[in-house]
């Protein structure tokens, strides 16, 4: 290799050999097929590292949201606080997730209960109500 | 195949330090020509030019420095799979992970990693909403975000279609759609707030038709059959005004229904229409029904069972479609109060639950629904309700 003639020629230190290894760890750290950690390794060697650990770090954390996992009880605990203390900007947002939530998971009861709720709360903060 | 990649090649002292050096220099600059760090090698070591030029040459051949391979953006969507994802937000802008992860099936760690990298490297955006986390083509516009987001629920959508064709108001949606009124009104309001649909005199609403031309970008906003003709349904059914049930040989008045708000006496009717059979009876010296009496501008439709007489109350004319599905309701209302008929007693509190199947019988439908129940099959109306909500459902 002519290297001293080619001048202008970049190079990096080999990440895969030393730096790389924390990726690399976190990569292995995923439940995926040996042929999809060759792709991400493969593409993380050549995406600057800060950004290859944040994706990384979204991937293995960031689980995507089941909405089944949120316990409503718990939201409308916290909606009921809210109400008594009459936010009521921050009560209706909650409020339309709780209800979003009781139409995905059939809670009609809830859904029955606390829509009348939020046709006051609309009411109190002069929005359109149908 | 991740335990070879940290091998460091065997290095001897000089190599060593002269590693350490490198490496020193790469957390300063992440890429470098070989001038530049034999010169600053050259600070730091005692070693002359030639002999740094030689240890860099053989950690050039033995890969621990590379060329660099600048990161080109358009290698990542390479991946076939990824590139499939982000052709489909782009034609599909507003669809929420767990639908997108549903459509494509990959192992959900996967499926992370080409959304993240679409989202890092911008050519998808993310929105959250409420609790959903929300994708478009990077050059979606950013104030149709939401609007797109809320058409694609099925409901919605259903909603929108037929305020496309007819102003209407939440009552009329919830017998047309067959979804109950607190729900309509949910949806009402979103679509408002969204500015997908607008209030007209307080009362109805109508579709924003500012914003049409730029839904038929992305939906099919023809109104399937079965959604057209349950509206040409309930329009029909907006003529009926009372339906009143009566013992036939007595003209007793066992139920009595009001589709609107207004009463009528239902007793009076019943003695009135009872009177009339017996004159037309009188006239034709046998036994004989009149089927339709018209006063003005109304109609009385007249369908005798065996033992019951139905009265149909119409402001209008009746249609062939009414007239057959008031005989269909005879003889199914017959059917479920059989016993009751022939032991009747005059009690008139059994037939309580009448109001469930008249609402069933003369709420908006399908042909094919009506079809089914002519046939006298109104429990499989329920099953293909079920089916068309399905069909309308959105990818």
């Amino acid at each position: 290799m002519e290297f001293l003639t080619e001048k202008e020629k970049r190079y990096t230190i080999n990440k895969s050999l030393e730096e790389f290894s924390e990726i690399k760890n976190r990569i292995n750290e995923l439940n995926v097929s040996d042929v999809y950690k060759q792709l991400m390794f493969e593409e993380f060697q050549r995406v600057p590292k800060e950004k290859s650990l944040a994706i990384l770090k979204k991937i293995i954390e960031d689980e995507p949201l089941n909405i089944k996992k949120i316990k409503i009880n718990e939201l409308i605990r916290q909606f009921d606080e809210l109400y008594t203390a009459q936010n009521w900007n921050e009560a209706i947002k909650l409020l339309e997730i709780i209800l979003e939530l009781a139409i995905k998971e059939y809670y009609e009861i809830i859904f029955d209960k606390l829509y009348l709720k939020y046709e006051k709360l609309k009411l109190k903060l002069k929005r359109n109500v149908i | 195949m991740a335990d070879k990649m940290s091998d460091l090649p065997k290095l001897n002292k000089d190599e060593k330090k002269v590693f350490s050096i490198v490496k020193e220099f790469s957390t300063k600059k992440s890429n470098f020509t070989i001038d530049e760090l034999t010169k600053y090698c050259k600070q730091n070591t005692k070693f002359s030019n030639k002999k740094i030029y030689s240890i860099l040459k053989d950690f050039i051949n033995k890969k621990i420095i590379i060329e660099e391979n600048l990161f080109n953006k358009s290698q990542i969507l390479d991946i076939q799979e990824r590139y499939k994802i982000y052709d489909y937000i782009s034609k599909n802008p507003g669809m929420e992970y767990n639908a997108l992860h549903e459509k494509f099936k990959l192992h959900p760690k996967v499926f992370k990693w080409h959304i993240e990298m679409l989202k890092n490297f911008g050519y998808i955006r993310e929105k959250s909403y409420l609790f959903y986390k929300i994708y478009y083509h990077k050059y979606f516009p950013k104030e149709n975000e939401i609007r797109i987001f809320i058409m694609r629920d099925p409901d919605i959508y259903r909603i929108y279609l037929l305020l496309m064709n007819q102003q209407l108001d939440p009552e009329s949606l919830s017998k047309i759609l067959d979804i109950k009124l607190s729900l309509i009104k949910f949806y009402l309001n979103k679509m408002v707030d969204a500015g997908i649909i607008k209030y007209e005199n307080g009362k109805t609403f109508s579709i924003n038709k500012e914003k049409q031309d730029f839904f038929k970008n992305y939906f099919d906003l023809k109104i399937p059959n079965n959604l057209k003709e349950r509206l040409l349904d309930f329009n029909e059914l907006k003529k009926l005004l009372y339906l009143i049930l009566m013992k036939k040989e007595t003209g007793i008045m066992i139920y009595q229904y009001n589709f609107i708000e207004s009463n009528i006496d239902a007793d009076l009717v019943s003695g009135f229409l009872t009177a009339i059979q017996q004159f037309g009876s009188e006239l034709n010296k046998k036994a004989c029904s009149i089927s339709k009496i018209t006063y003005k501008g109304f109609e009385i439709n007249i369908e005798d069972g065996n033992w019951a007489r139905a009265a149909l109350i119409l402001d209008g004319k009746s249609s062939d479609s009414l007239n057959k599905r008031l005989s269909s309701f005879i003889s199914f209302y017959e059917n479920e109060y059989k016993e009751h008929f022939a032991q009747w007693t005059g009690d008139i509190s059994i037939f309580h639950d009448s109001k469930l199947i008249i609402e069933d019988f003369f709420s908006p439908k399908s042909e094919n629904e009506k079809s089914l129940i002519d046939n006298g099959n109104i429990g499989a109306v329920n099953i293909l309700k079920d089916e068309n909500k399905n069909k309308n459902q959105i990818n």
